[in-house]
């Protein structure tokens, strides 16, 4: 039994711990811990009921793989509006139980009252026995009144579900968020579930597969002394990060600036290191006089741990001068389809943004 | 797929497609480069700028600041609407996607803000315009890919300590040391050294070191609170740990500690403090560019005349390339030159390497085994770390796709011999030591605008770190080094088990002509082959074999090619080749005229009797000027072939056919048939084949007495003879003419014709003999 637990044994009066306590009122681990952290003392007067609303709480789906794969959601934002017929005095408490893996915190969390920051402390404790819970406790340094429309308005920004991507994209047993309003002597007990009440796309799937996109630059300059540059993409590599091959021939787009680059042709194809005879082809071009755009797609579907690099040969244009304006040169993967079990790897597109033009 | 992004992307494009200069973002629900791009020109298009552009340059911040804070009581929707896409492409939420700036945005941009440590005093119900240029980069503002807590505090401190600054831009939130990272940090640094919005540029220049040295030294001692905090800063993104503490304004012992933790890692002074030298270890990959290293690197090879000056200059360790395109190639004789300096030398590879387009596995295999091969010729002591260049400035796709692999192969060339390591910016140096394909890394830390230098640290396992390039010695001696900082963890080898060869600097000046040869004909001249214009320049270099007809003896002169060879710089030392059976030296310069002689007019067959040009401008004209010398002696008749056997290829070296202008006449007709049967032949290879080994070089008697003189006595004097006797030849008629005329008409005979046949066949008969007799030692 650790320090905070005796204690808690002897506010209960007996000889019990925290978690058989748990185990005892079937309550989650975040809550009870937080039910029993809470000082305020009823009022006589029945207290105000309180509404906590999701904001900000449109769908993220997040993949897990807990035997087979598993899309869920999460709100995007972790973040509460608190309504309350009754002023919230200073020292209420909202506790945000949450994944610390899906979610990044807002450091101090923000409390705002119609645009504006409120004084708050904070404190994030994680729960050892639960894997990735936190628990953010904020508490109100000043009073907060009821606005003209009857209501607090307070809104908690806590913090914001991550882009996790490849390879820490998949989260075993994720932890439901919860906000959580402990009784004061003026509100009563609130708590809420943070689901997104959107409907998200959820569901089992198959094996999770994922294409990272990398690549390669070539320079191109021109004007006197070569004082201005360009990049030009002449190389592209897609590798399949697995576990599962990837469901479809993937693609790939290059974007460049038409004044720069007049075409792109494939020079050479090689699947793991050894050259392959035409494997990617073009799809589309498209030329205005804002951008130079190939589409290309790999003719045969990438297996898991293949690395396809295609070697690009620009023919590149030489201007006079300056440009007014540049399109930065863009590689982005294509042609991935809507498979819920894609797993992004945050390597989908390359630009460069060092052109020297003006 | 995110359903947000799908839709913002959906947006965007419908709301802006028929926008002339707007360019469509793939609408497939994930935020990328062009998404971001396509958001930047929406933007433009509502600021009212007609060039757009991906970039958010001065003119979108400035007509956006001209507008003001985009958000819950600005008019126009459409922008509101863009900064809440650019909201959900950052991973916030941007409510609705209809501009209406709802609780949902508003909790969105209060989160993204938060993040970018600027949330407490920033306006939280609308996009302030350097926060809408951060919403539209790929930037993060959380930590991502196991950023490091303290470096993403340092970052978000940054940010809200300077944002406010004019030139200042919301940098990346991440946990990562970045390019990004190091601009704000400099820029930082530069408004608190007090230079203003107008030099405050994030480059460290001359102003910015000056005011360091001036006003930024923090100790235990003392300082101003602000350079502490930024030296904390630093620190963390250098990659020490527990320093940063809150942006703390205390120095205390514990911290002077690591500094003299981070001194001794960057070989700098131990002084505990935060001054210049360590300022600038933490801020440019250069450190302090005015250092001088113990080691440098450098391109061409070194003399004695150079290796003078970097003695002088305190240099231990020297890197220098293990083969060598066309400038740098190491040699046998180089090699003991700077052992015999007290030097060491840790090798280099590099034969392109300087775009991403040569690198992969099957040529870093390729490159493995070539420098395997090299060290194993020069006999490097096993256990040397080799260094393989990546020699562009890679950015992490491009390590990844291709720098990656091609270490992958060197290392699967390497044999478990040599330990590898790499020449290339810190992020190089750093990934593959983290994949575990390097032991030691070379850092080209001089090129410090480097997106792989910018941002990074001191790689953990560096060894030397190029910082400046400097020019040394002076006058015609001076020349370029790279000057290198040894952090001693490569020692380097000064020695190799290979004996050493006297004729090693010759091997190396050859090599290094052959160099320039090999240039000359890149460069369109190819009216003649390599050799030939090697041979060229020892003909010409000290001016000895020019006379009228000695273009048509020896071969037209390249003038052009002999200005290329005098004026290009490092120029090896010149050197005798040694005989080594004989033990004297061959006259290079009369190598290098007979064997154009050998090269322009066809060897006769033996056994024609007949002579050309070629014998003249080799053995042929020194026998008539044994002859001459003889004439002119007055001796009588009868002493002719005693006269030959003791002036020819006389070991006492007495002036007129001595046993250096034999070998050199001898060389060049039996070397000259090598090259004449093998165009690519190489005359460094071909004297190392006959003078490295003492079997060989006493064959070159008898071949060349088969080759142009026939197997018998007799054949070999009527061959011999025919130099004396030949009238076929109008060239060579007038050219044995010329010659006697010139110099021999004291000889009491106006012509060559008119002394007597037997004195000449008794010379022929003395030559044929001597050879004969070298033959058979």
């Amino acid at each position: 039994m650790n320090n905070g637990e005796k204690a808690m044994a002897e506010q209960t009066g007996i000889g019990i711990t925290r978690r058989n306590l748990l185990a005892a009122t079937g309550m989650t681990i975040g809550v009870a811990v937080v039910d029993l952290g809470v000082s305020g003392a009823p009022a006589s007067a029945a207290p105000a009921a309180v509404d906590l609303e999701v904001v900000g709480g449109d769908p993220v789906a997040v993949l897990s793989s807990d035997g087979s794969t598993t899309v869920t959601t999460v709100p995007r934002q972790l973040a509460v509006q608190v309504g309350s017929s009754s002023p919230l005095p200073a020292g209420t408490r909202l506790k945000v139980t949450y994944d610390r893996r899906i979610y990044a915190l807002v450091e101090p969390p923000a409390v705002t009252l119609q645009g504006r920051l409120l004084p708050v402390t904070s404190e994030t404790v994680s729960d050892a026995d639960a894997a990735g819970q936190d628990v953010c406790t904020i508490t109100l340094r000043e009073a907060v009144p009821l606005s003209a429309d009857g209501s607090t308005g307070l809104v908690a920004v806590v913090g914001t579900a991550r882009q996790v991507s490849y390879p820490n994209d998949l989260v075993r047993r994720s932890v439901d968020a919860s906000a959580e309003l402990p009784a004061t002597s003026r509100t009563a007990h609130a708590r809420r579930s943070l689901r997104p009440t959107a409907a998200g796309r959820a569901g089992k799937g198959a094996t999770p597969w994922g294409i990272a996109l990398d690549g390669g630059w070539v320079r191109h300059s021109w004007g006197p002394d070569a004082e201005f540059s360009y990049y030009c993409p002449i190389q592209v590599t897609l590798r399949s990060v697995g576990p599962g091959a990837a469901p479809a021939q993937p693609g790939f787009t290059v974007s460049v600036d038409p004044r720069l680059v007049q075409e792109l042709r494939v020079d050479a194809v090689r699947l793991n290191g050894k050259k392959v005879r035409t494997k990617v082809s073009r799809l589309r071009a498209f030329r205005d006089g804002a951008v130079y755009q190939t589409d290309w797609r790999v003719l045969d579907r990438l297996a898991a741990g293949d690395v396809l690099t295609v070697d690009l040969k620009p023919e590149l244009i030489r201007p006079v001068g300056a440009l007014l304006s540049i399109k930065h040169p863009v590689v982005s993967l294509s042609s991935l389809g809507d498979s819920p079990t894609r797993r992004d790897t945050g390597m989908n597109s390359l630009s460069r943004q060092d052109s020297v033009y003006a | 797929m995110d359903e947000m992004v799908l839709k913002a992307q959906r947006w965007v494009n419908a709301t802006y497609g028929s926008i002339s200069g707007y360019v469509r973002c793939a609408e497939d629900g994930s935020t990328g480069w062009g998404t971001m791009y396509s958001l930047t020109r929406a933007l433009q298009s509502e600021l009212g700028i007609t060039a757009l552009s991906d970039t958010f340059g001065p003119t979108t911040l400035a007509k956006l600041q001209a507008y003001g804070n985009v958000g819950l009581t600005s008019s126009n929707m459409r922008m509101r609407t863009i900064a809440e896409a650019a909201l959900y492409c950052k991973g916030y939420s941007g409510g609705d996607l209809d501009g209406t700036f709802s609780n949902g945005t508003q909790a969105g941009l209060t989160a993204a803000v938060g993040n970018m440590g600027i949330g407490s005093g920033v306006n939280l119900v609308a996009v302030e315009p350097k926060v809408f240029k951060a919403l539209l980069t790929m930037d993060a503002y959380i930590s991502v890919n196991g950023g490091d807590a303290d470096v993403l505090a340092a970052q978000r401190w940054l940010n809200g300590k300077f944002y406010q600054r004019a030139n200042f831009a919301i940098g990346p939130c991440d946990g990562h040391f970045s390019r990004g990272v190091q601009q704000s940090l400099a820029k930082a640094l530069q408004y608190s050294l007090g230079l203003g919005d107008s030099g405050a540029d994030g480059v460290i220049g001359g102003g910015t070191r000056s005011a360091i040295k001036a006003q930024a030294t923090v100790s235990v001692n003392g300082g101003t609170a602000i350079f502490l905090q930024l030296f904390r800063a630093a620190l963390t993104f250098n990659g020490y740990p527990n320093v940063w503490q809150n942006a703390s304004t205390t120095f205390t012992s514990g911290l002077a500690s690591v500094v003299q933790e981070f001194q001794e890692f960057s070989k700098l002074p131990k002084t505990g403090a935060g001054d210049y030298q360590t300022w600038m270890s933490l801020l440019l990959s250069t450190g302090d560019p005015d250092r001088t290293g113990t080691a440098i690197d450098v391109m061409y090879p070194l003399t004695s005349a150079k290796i003078a000056t970097l003695r002088t200059r305190g240099v231990k360790y020297v890197g220098r390339y293990l083969t060598g395109g066309t400038n740098k190639v190491l040699t046998n004789s180089e090699i003991a030159l700077i052992f015999d300096n007290g030097m060491s030398i840790f090798p280099l590879y590099q034969e392109y390497g300087d775009k991403v387009t040569y690198f992969s596995y099957d040529q870093g295999f390729t490159a493995g085994q070539a420098a395997y091969a090299a060290a194993k010729s020069f006999t490097v002591p096993v256990g040397t770390t080799l260094y393989f260049s990546v020699d562009f400035d890679a950015l992490d796709t491009e390590i990844t796709s291709a720098v990656i692999p091609h270490f992958q192969g060197i290392n699967a060339a390497m044999n478990d011999d040599y330990g590898i390591g790499v020449y290339g910016c810190r992020n190089v140096c750093i990934q593959l030591a983290r994949a575990g394909l390097t032991s030691s890394s070379f850092v080209s830390g001089m090129s410090w605008g480097y997106s792989g230098n910018l941002g990074y640290p001191l790689p953990k396992n560096w060894a030397f770190d190029q910082i400046t390039n400097l020019t040394v010695g002076s006058g015609t001696d001076a020349f370029e080094i790279d000057n290198d900082i040894a952090s001693g963890a490569d020692l380097g080898f000064n020695s190799v088990s290979r004996p050493r060869d006297p004729n090693d600097a010759v091997y190396t000046y050859l090599i290094w002509l052959e160099a320039r040869a090999l240039q000359w004909v890149e460069k369109g001249n190819l009216s003649r082959g390599m050799p030939e214009l090697v041979a060229q320049y020892l003909r010409k270099r000290h001016d000895l074999y020019e006379f009228t007809g000695s273009q048509d003896t020896f071969g037209y002169l390249d003038q052009e090619w002999i200005d290329y060879v005098n004026s290009y710089p490092g120029r090896p030392d010149a050197a005798q080749l040694r005989d080594p059976v004989l033990f004297r030296n061959v006259d290079l310069d009369h190598f290098g005229a007979s064997f154009g002689g050998v090269m322009n007019h066809e060897v006769p067959t033996p056994g024609t009797g007949k002579a050309n040009l070629g014998d003249i401008g080799g053995w042929g004209g020194d026998l008539i000027s044994v002859l001459g010398s003889f004439c002119v002696a007055g001796e009588s008749a009868t002493f002719a072939y005693d006269f030959g056997k003791r002036y020819i290829a006389d070991m006492a070296a007495s002036g007129f056919f001595d046993i250096g202008d034999f070998m050199a006449d001898m060389d060049a007709l039996v070397v000259g048939e090598r090259c004449l049967a093998k165009s690519d032949a190489k005359l460094s290879d071909l004297f190392r084949e006959y003078y490295s080994d003492r079997t060989a070089a006493k064959s070159r008697w008898s071949t060349f007495l088969n080759t142009r003189f026939g197997g018998t006595r007799s054949e070999r004097v009527e061959s011999a003879s025919s130099i004396f006797f030949y009238d076929g030849d109008v060239m060579l008629v007038a050219a044995r003419n010329g010659l006697w005329t010139q110099s021999f008409l004291n000889s009491g005979y106006l012509t060559i014709g008119l002394v007597p046949n037997q004195v000449k066949s008794d010379i022929a008969e003395a030559f044929v003999d001597v050879a004969t007799e070298f033959a058979a030692r």
